[in-house]
């Protein structure tokens, strides 16, 4: 495709051809307001919101719907643009509730931005607005149909990415409103989305509805660990507890879009069962203990299994839930201390869902292929559960040493492990059932978004995790129990890979770039 | 051929018979464009004519077919549009109930002259007369080979389907009329890409009204020169006139496009005068959307310059004459009212907009007007138009917003009054 | 729903004549409607089926054009013409008239089932102000003595 050169607002803008004005204006910065565009969907141009003034035509266009041409020049700051704005604002407000301080967009709506641009403080409107009921839209999904501006970014969005169509415009005019089509809520997989487009307070997710202002809330960015997409998300906080999880646009890993498994994940972490404390496997069953008691006790047993039966009789088991860093901090120590023997916990798998649009990923949990590669990067081998039960059996693994970290109920591979039979079982994880492991001691780790580290996708992308949160009671880190084992240990941890770590992004450091090569 | 619309002895009672239609000429101009080979012979006959359409916008039609691919492979469409809407509009009604076979000679032509493989009949709801006399035309033109594969041996092939619509104005524009061919809800498209590049089915698609349509059997038999000595230059051939309100013979009437509309209302060849010999007040010449002239503007030729001239447009050529007891404010509110029953909800300032204004108006009728009022109904109408996808935006702004300018004072004197001074609209004949 | 033979052969032609399975929905609504006087819930549910397409297609479709009737409508379903050229010929007085005669409201169908009046936008039948169409029929100009007249001679089945 051949590039095509305009000016836009007096700069020259070169785009490659066949973009729109609305996206040619946006690559040099220059942001023409809108409502009913959006990139990640087809555009009807109905708002009306986006006209601008062309060279030579008598008329306004929709740069949302106008391709560019060599020549063109565009202004979208004219006199004329700008009354055009007023003007569809004034007909936007005319008919809208202006019920901002009870609306749970107030904050992040469009609508509301746009009226200070180009608002006004008076209404000419004396007439009656047309009212609309609030309709139950799905599980998580209200509609206030009264704020809604048909935009028809919802109705596009099911019908173009979900392909679900489960919501329609009904009858014409102003007494169009959208609808729940043939009564079947809208509960696809992708059905959250609807509400992050839509650019005013209709649509909105019942699980935050009234829970919080938007300016309250402290945004991270990270990556989601429900699926080996690992989605890039923001994540919404207030006071050390999320309240929503939204898209982040990433063009490698997700486009625009969230699965709602990833959107509500967090709830598989948080809430009841989470571990808080150290547990001992002693004579009484499991008993709380300190964490210099649990860190001396981990440490002093792996060290008589490694002085009895040498050091590959220690083996170590790497977490698709922990991070790259935590995984290669796992290996590294447990090699440095003459273990040969690594595996790694399966991602529960399921059917991958394909839309049209968007799919989502089978294996459960977003670092497989960080994790897989790390380990082996470090241990040269990886064995499966099944070699690993074999070598335990045969009595060639004495003690294990394991970072878990699976969301709720998901870490039961092992019934087969022959874990009875080691001298010495620990993991790192996030959950209380998880003692159903039989492990000698259980640590207290840190849930997805109590971390920090870098992850990678089934599509090899690295993406850099932030901690929303830090982890519950004295649970800690995984990075940091491990760092306390090491030391407990007086193994000497790589200074590289410490180092890569506390300077963050992680994403640039070295192991990237010398493991490129294997792919 | 005669050069009319309105031949003798075809009556809307009775659909003209194939047989009756070939008796004075009919399809013979199928049967000599196709004779000749050329389908660009029939475009340059109706460029010779200078038709233009008749539908509203008064587009040369042979330009507008012009702009069809010429070297297309795939399917292309011509649609008849007969979905005549607009109030104070009936001629297609008549020339589809009356003469279908010159309608559906004219759709013939011009799929051939456009290389169209298939031509759509879109014909309103209301109208089911036309449907069944236009879907027994089909089917007799089928039967004796006029329309198939192989027409007549000469390797063309055409089809011709009827679709009716059901029940909205929005249809009869270009692309919302595509949307519902495609059984979609009539919301018009964003142009470009406009019908001739992608129409229906996204495949290259002219759409022609009625009456156009009708106008080229004539051409083409008779030759462009002929249809074009009828009236003057770009505004040729004969035309037909829609006449209704306050006249003493509302109806159908075909007259060169010289006839001024003073004629079409007084003359006794055509209106006959305004009922129970009242003054005239005012003329919406071009059905609703045309802006209105008073009784002092009326002295113009009705035809596309002039009327375009004068502040107005020949439109749909929906002559409605309203006299001088007539309310203009309720002519405003009831055609404002119309718009906002009919506008398609798209585009934000045509779903808002005339909602809005509808409503000021129904206010001043209804003696609750407040000062101000009309010149926020005016800044609102001009704000929807050109702001919007399809003309439906310009239609109401012009149409509604002539008739606050052109008779301010009434509007005013209802907001002095509070209440409206004029006699309700009771039961009236209409004095012939 | 009982959807007469005839009915359902006229709905497989025209598909035949379709390019899209969408297509088909407005005309075959037409169909539905023309054979059973409205188009119900159960009729939306055999429309989508036969033509492969959604619900909320023909729901969409459905809402848009104001001639489909979504419930029972009488025998006789009554427009009145309230457009301009009408409007100004008296189609008020038309509306008042036969609501009175029939002992219904506009939008409304008689408790006998034999009525439905409407008020609709323009029929094309503006040389015949004040008009109205029932059923197939156009009548126009009307006058209470004419709607009276022709109110007789309106017979059932």
């Amino acid at each position: 495709m051949s590039d095509v050169r305009l000016t836009i607002d007096d700069r020259e803008v070169v785009v490659p051809e066949g973009t729109t004005i609305l996206e040619a204006a946006r690559s040099v910065g220059i942001e023409i307001p809108h409502f009913c565009y959006h990139p990640g969907l087809s555009a009807p141009s109905n708002c009306r919101m986006c006209l601008v003034e062309v060279q030579g035509q008598d008329k306004l266009v929709p740069s949302c719907a106008t391709a560019v041409a060599d020549g063109m020049v565009v202004r979208t700051g004219t006199p004329r643009v700008h009354e055009s704005h007023r003007s569809v604002m004034e007909f936007y407000l005319s008919n809208h509730p202006l019920d901002c301080p009870v609306c749970d967009q107030a904050g992040e709506c469009v609508l509301q931005d746009y009226s200070y641009g180009w608002g006004s403080a008076t209404s000419r409107f004396e007439e009656t607005k047309v009212t609309q009921p609030v309709k139950d839209v799905g599980p998580d999904i209200v509609l206030y149909a009264d704020r809604c501006i048909m935009c028809t970014r919802c109705v596009r969005f099911l019908r173009e990415v979900s392909g679900t169509g489960e919501l329609s415009v009904i009858h014409r005019g102003v007494r169009s409103e959208i609808h729940v089509a043939g009564d079947r809520p809208v509960t696809n997989p992708l059905a959250g989305n609807i509400v992050d487009i839509c650019p005013v307070g209709a649509l909105c997710s019942k699980d935050f509805l009234f829970k919080c202002r938007v300016w309250w809330l402290t945004s991270t960015a990270s990556a989601c660990p429900r699926c080996a997409r690992a989605c890039s998300i923001r994540v919404d906080s207030s006071e050390g507890r999320i309240l929503r999880i939204k898209p982040r646009e990433n063009a490698a890993v997700n486009g625009m879009w969230i699965c709602d498994e990833g959107r509500f994940a967090f709830r598989q972490w948080h809430g009841a069962g989470r571990l808080d404390v150290p547990l001992v496997n002693g004579d009484r069953g499991f008993t709380h203990c300190d964490w210099d008691e649990a860190i001396a006790l981990a440490a002093r047993s792996l060290r008589q299994v490694a002085m009895r039966y040498g050091g590959e009789s220690v083996a170590f088991i790497g977490s698709p839930w922990a991070t790259i860093e935590e995984n290669m901090l796992l290996a590294r120590l447990f090699v440095s201390l003459g273990a040969t023997m690594g595996s790694l916990w399966p991602a529960p798998a399921e059917s991958p869902q394909r839309f049209p649009g968007f799919e989502i990923s089978g294996e459960k949990a977003w670092n497989v292929a960080g994790a897989r590669r790390t380990l082996m990067d470090v241990a040269g081998q990886l064995l499966t559960l099944d070699r690993l039960a074999d070598e335990i059996e045969r009595g060639r693994v004495r003690a294990v040493y394991a970072l878990g970290g699976a969301y709720r109920g998901a870490l039961v591979p092992c019934d087969d492990l022959g874990l009875e039979l080691l001298e010495f079982f620990a993991i790192q994880t996030c959950f209380v059932t998880d003692k159903g492991l039989k492990a000698n001691l259980i640590l207290p780790g840190a849930s997805p978004y109590e971390k920090v580290g870098t992850v990678r996708n089934e599509r090899g992308v690295l993406q850099e995790v932030n901690a929303v949160m830090s982890p519950p009671g004295q649970a800690r880190r995984d990075w940091d129990i491990l760092m306390a084992l090491a030391k407990a240990l007086a193994a000497t941890v790589d200074d590289d890979l410490t180092r890569a770590v506390l300077d963050r992004p992680a994403a640039q450091w070295n192991y990237t770039r010398s493991a490129s090569g294997n792919e | 051929m005669e050069l009319t619309l309105l031949p003798a002895g075809t009556s809307a009672d009775h659909p003209e018979t194939l047989d009756a239609y070939q008796a004075r000429g009919g399809y013979a101009a199928w049967r000599i464009a196709l004779g000749r080979g050329d389908p660009q012979r029939v475009i340059d006959e109706v460029q010779r004519s200078g038709l233009r359409g008749r539908g509203g916008a008064g587009f040369p039609t042979a330009r507008k077919w012009s702009f069809m691919p010429k070297d297309g492979h795939g399917p292309a469409f011509v649609c008849c549009n007969a979905d005549e809407s607009e109030p104070g509009t009936f001629k297609d009604r008549r020339l589809l109930e009356a003469t279908p076979h010159q309608v559906l000679e004219g759709l013939l032509l011009a799929c051939y002259a456009v290389r169209a493989t298939c031509g759509y009949v879109f014909l309103r709801w209301e109208y089911p007369r036309a449907a069944r006399a236009m879907q027994a035309a089909i089917d007799e033109a089928t039967q004796i080979g006029l329309i198939g594969s192989d027409v007549l041996g000469t390797g063309y092939s055409v089809e011709v389907r009827l679709r009716k619509g059901a029940g909205t104005y929005i249809s009869g524009e270009e692309t919302g009329l595509l949307e519902t061919t495609e059984g979609k809800r009539g919301w018009p498209r964003q142009k470009p890409p406009f019908p001739a590049a992608r129409g229906l089915f996204g495949m290259p698609t002219t759409v022609n009204n009625v009456e156009t349509l009708a106008c080229v059997p004539v051409i083409v038999s008779e030759g462009g020169e002929a249809f074009a000595a009828i009236g003057l230059p770009g505004n040729t051939g004969p035309k037909l006139y829609c006449l209704s309100g306050c006249v003493r013979r509302p109806g159908l009437y075909e007259a060169p496009m010289t006839v001024t509309l003073r004629e079409l209302i007084l003359d006794d060849r055509f209106g006959g005068g305004v009922a129970d010999g009242r003054p005239p007040k005012a003329v919406i010449p071009g059905g609703s959307s045309a802006p209105v002239l008073r009784a002092e503007e009326i002295d113009v030729p009705a035809d596309f310059d002039h009327l375009q001239a004068a502040g107005s447009m020949l439109g749909s050529a929906g002559v409605m004459v309203l006299d001088d007891r007539t309310c203009m404010v309720r002519v405003a509110a009831n055609a404002c009212g119309f718009f906002d029953h009919e506008s398609c909800g798209q585009c934000t300032p045509c779903r808002e907009g005339v909602h809005w204004v509808r409503q000021i108006l129904d206010r001043i009728e209804s003696g609750r007007g407040r000062p101000g009022d009309a010149d926020v109904a005016i800044d609102r109408l001009d704000a929807i138009a050109g702001q919007t996808i399809c003309p439906f935006g310009e239609a109401v702004a012009w149409g509604v917003g002539s008739i606050i300018r052109k008779f301010r004072e009434e509007f005013d004197e209802h907001i002095r009054l509070r209440g409206c001074p004029f006699p309700a609209w009771g039961f009236r004949s209409n004095g012939s | 729903m009982e959807l007469s033979e005839s009915s359902r052969q006229e709905i497989d032609r025209l598909i035949a004549t379709c390019r899209t399975r969408r297509e088909a929905i407005v005309q075959v609504l037409e169909i539905v409607q023309r054979g059973q006087g409205y188009v119900g819930d159960e009729a939306v549910s055999y429309v989508a089926n036969r033509l492969g397409v959604g619900r909320a297609d023909v729901e969409d479709v459905l809402s848009f054009y104001p001639v489909y009737h979504r419930r029972p409508v009488g025998r006789f379903v009554v427009k009145v013409c309230r457009s301009l050229p009408c409007a100004h010929m008296g189609a008020a007085r038309v509306v008042d008239h036969l609501s009175e005669r029939l002992g219904v409201a506009v939008g409304q169908t008689g408790g006998d089932g034999r009525f439905t009046l409407l008020e609709v936008e323009c029929l094309g039948a503006c040389d015949r102000a004040p008009a109205m169409m029932i059923n197939d029929d156009v009548f126009g100009p009307l006058t209470p003595e004419r709607i009276d007249a022709i109110l007789a001679s309106l017979k059932d089945g």
